[in-house]
């Protein structure tokens, strides 16, 4: 019974501490401002990133060289991402005026999930301008 | 023997315990951070520890099982002392600092009195079962403290994103671990299930304290509010 319980309210808590702990994640990122170059190899336009995109701008990120220290965040993100995927396939089920504003939420967190793949992409390209031009240099 | 992931994953959770150490030590806030640090290198000490109990004696053995156990219940103990530095960070500026200290004696010394209380009533099963109730009820408590502590981060608006994604990340770990003891506890036939998700949920703090000592800076400012609201915006 207690065992139960404890299952039952710590899934709750580890539900609500894992969206938070992500969200902080996505937060930080969304104060970067995209740069003219990866604007232009992704073709993204505006402030927002496309949903459908998330899983292109992971494989760039994966094919551009990067510090190493991104990758736990890219993680909790990715999984964050399919989290909310799923949800939102179950949500699109269900016809209520309630679940499709729900829906539409999941929809704007995956939305800021491809911001910071993109962020993430950013970052890399910079890290990777940066090594070559000290490489040219040297 | 472990598996070839096992050792992965093993060795996985010693390089980031070891790199959180050596990058606290590296940047000057080894002290700043000193209790986490001191849990950190307790979770080294445990690593080593099950290590050669693994060498020694075999995964499936009863020494190793008890070496985990009962190192994770001390463990455990090491992490209330580093929630109660994070709470100590929080209510700093309000000159709370002495109900804090006067909090962690008495924490303790509850713990520790439900742990001699706890084992001198089951001195004569002191099974593996135990150990495994005994870890899921003291990383409730720790879900709990930590659910206080992110309640008192959001209400008095602590800004500090280092300290708020080191909450969280404790938050994670502590409820991810607690609901896995808590299933291993209510279904002992299933604790490959369990011994197979708790050392990657393990590895989850270090790797998560590790990205935010490496990626966000001391001086970075993140309003907790902005994490409740229903969308995140954009610059």
């Amino acid at each position: 019974m207690i065992a139960s319980l404890i299952l039952v309210v710590s899934i709750a808590f580890f539900v609500q501490f894992f969206v938070f702990y992500t969200r902080s994640l996505i937060a930080a990122s969304c104060k970067h401002a995209l740069s003219e170059s990866v604007r232009e190899i992704t073709g993204i336009t505006g402030q927002r990133v496309q949903t459908a995109q998330f899983a292109r701008l992971l494989q760039l990120v994966e094919l551009c060289p990067g510090p190493g220290n991104d990758e736990m965040g890219i993680r909790a993100v990715r999984a964050y991402f399919g989290v909310l995927s799923l949800a939102k396939s179950w949500l699109t089920r269900i016809p209520s005026a309630a679940i499709s504003k729900a829906t539409a939420w999941a929809e704007g967190e995956r939305a800021s999930c491809a911001y910071f793949a993109a962020t993430a992409l950013d970052q890399r390209m910079a890290y990777s301008r940066a090594l070559l031009s000290h490489g040219t240099a040297s | 023997m472990l598996s070839i992931g096992g050792y992965v994953i093993w060795l996985a959770s010693f390089t980031l315990e070891v790199y959180i150490v050596v990058k606290c030590i590296s940047s000057k806030t080894f002290l700043r951070y000193l209790p986490l640090n001191l849990f950190v290198g307790a979770m080294i000490l445990r690593g080593v520890l099950s290590y050669l109990a693994i060498e020694q004696y075999g995964f499936s053995s009863i020494q190793y099982k008890y070496t985990y156990y009962y190192t994770d219940t001390l463990l455990t103990v090491m992490m209330y002392l580093a929630i109660m530095h994070l709470y100590h960070q929080v209510f700093r500026e309000m000159n709370l600092g002495k109900y804090v200290h006067g909090a962690t004696v008495t924490l303790l010394a509850a713990t520790a009195l439900f742990a001699y209380r706890v084992v001198q009533s089951n001195t004569d099963h002191l099974t593996t079962r135990f150990v495994v109730e005994m870890s899921q009820d003291l990383y409730f408590v720790g879900v709990v403290m930590t659910y206080l502590l992110w309640v008192a981060v959001f209400k008095f608006r602590e800004t500090r994103t280092r300290l708020v994604q080191l909450v969280l990340a404790l938050g994670v770990y502590f409820s991810g671990s607690a609901a896995l003891y808590a299933f291993g506890n209510m279904f002992p036939d299933l604790h490959m299930v369990a011994n197979l998700l708790i050392p990657i949920v393990g590895t989850f703090l270090p790797a998560a304290w590790a990205y935010t000592f490496t990626i966000v800076p001391e001086s970075a400012r993140l309003a907790p509010a902005r994490l409740a609201e229903e969308a995140i915006s954009h610059r």
